[in-house]
């Protein structure tokens, strides 16, 4: 990475974390400083700059001042999961609906992507969510778990929308045309064949960057795109043959939580991170959840393994080394 | 070597580079590097955090790179600490030295 480029990606992430514009400038001319001060002394720009770590942990390491703003926007995040647990347990319970009611953990991250995130990033991860919601929505609400499925699909033209590419309105007319003419002949004619019409939404899925971990930090950006972008689409494949051959299509969604389980997994190895079970808490517990409640009617209990994730954030938890 | 150990060492020796005479934030990692392992992910935060502390203090210098260079002095009471700190150490390896013997 040269000068320049890290001293952007600094300088975004110092923003995005909401430091104080005092402190901001403070690191960045520091750091700017530094690093010509290493150029003059003949160093090879780009080994210096890898040496320097990456913006996300030397923001880490510095004890700097954040904004008011930033400072209630940490409030909201913290207070979410607590919001999340009372709206789980009222629908849980006097709804009697704890098989649908953990979507309300997902109110979590979806907090800190509208408060944290901005532009394609806050766009992007919204559309997932909403995709999220919209496919539980149709399955719970009116057991359209096929072709309901086909929302996620929709993340292909918001995926374009979010961002500018040659040709992005054909390029989404082509998507949106494709998605409603497969979910039309779903109704009208179903045939394993109409999926076909799917297919072309892979290379357009490239080029709408839906599935992209924000790794920026990393060289291997593109690589774990790509990588994402092929497990991803395994996992779907295997999801749509399940429902397809034994009709399992719920509960055998949750075989699409391999997805993130995967990512984490990659990215933690990409990212030459020590193994961490806590990240892959949520997605675990979720799985265990729906297998209890589903195998043994036991949703009412089977709400308890979440707390699996505070217990393994405590266990990991190997304080200040 | 444990981290708070490590951290303890790093601090005194990043307080006597800058008392021989190594003023900036890229000297000083410089010279860090070339005998402990450490990088400038350790050494820019240090320094933030012993001018916190008023051990360290800096002017800034025009450089003819272009951004101004923080130059780091020793404050009186970074002098007064450095002192401490360095008689405590000689005292520790003096003990550690003398425990490594006996068990021999």
């Amino acid at each position: 990475m040269k000068k320049t480029e890290f001293l952007e990606i600094l300088r975004k992430k110092l923003k995005e974390k909401g430091i104080h514009s005092e402190d901001s400038k403070e690191v960045l001319d520091d750091y700017r400083a530094m690093i010509e001060e290493a150029l003059l002394s003949q160093e090879d720009e780009e080994k210096f700059i890898e040496g320097l770590g990456t913006p996300s942990s030397i923001i880490k390491s510095l004890k700097l001042r954040k904004t008011p703003l930033q400072k209630n926007k940490e409030k909201i995040i913290g207070m979410s999961p607590f919001i999340a647990i009372i709206i789980f347990f009222l629908v849980g319970f006097f709804l009697n609906g704890f098989a649908y009611s953990w979507l309300a953990f997902l109110l979590i991250p979806m907090t800190a992507i509208v408060l944290e995130e901005s532009g394609f990033d806050r766009w992007i991860g919204l559309s997932v969510f909403g995709a999220i919601f919209a496919f539980f929505g149709l399955g719970f609400g009116f057991d359209l778990w096929h072709p309901g499925w086909v929302v996620f699909t929709l993340l292909v033209p918001a995926g374009l929308a979010g961002q500018t590419v040659k040709f992005k309105w054909l390029l989404m007319t082509i998507a949106l045309g494709l998605i409603g003419g497969y979910t039309i002949l779903e109704f009208m004619a179903p045939a394993r064949l109409n999926a076909l019409l799917l297919i072309p939404l892979i290379p357009l899925a490239f080029s709408s960057k839906v599935i992209q971990i924000k790794l920026e930090d990393i060289k291997f950006k593109w690589k774990v795109s790509l990588v994402g972008l092929g497990f991803a689409l395994l996992v779907i494949s295997i999801y749509i043959y399940l429902g397809w051959t034994l009709g399992w299509w719920h509960p055998a969604w949750i075989i699409l939580l391999v997805i993130p389980i995967g990512l984490v997994g990659y990215s933690q190895w990409a990212d030459k991170k020590r193994f961490s079970l806590i990240e892959y808490m949520p997605f675990v517990s979720v799985i265990l959840f729906v297998i209890i409640g589903e195998m043994f009617n036991g949703y009412a209990y089977s709400w308890l393994i979440f707390l699996l994730i505070p217990m393994v954030g405590v266990l990991s938890d190997k304080g200040d080394e | 070597m444990n981290a708070q150990f490590k951290k303890g060492i790093v601090e005194v020796c990043l307080l006597t580079l800058v008392e021989k005479g190594y003023q900036s934030a890229y000297q000083l990692s410089k010279a860090m590097k070339d005998d402990l392992e450490v990088t400038e992910n350790t050494v820019y935060p240090m320094l933030r955090r012993l001018t916190e502390k008023n051990l360290l203090t800096y002017e800034k210098e025009k450089s003819p790179a272009g951004a101004p260079v923080k130059k780091f002095v020793l404050t009186p009471s970074g002098i007064e600490h450095l002192e401490k700190e360095k008689e405590a150490w000689h005292q520790f390896i003096h003990q550690i030295a003398n425990i490594l013997g006996d068990t021999k």
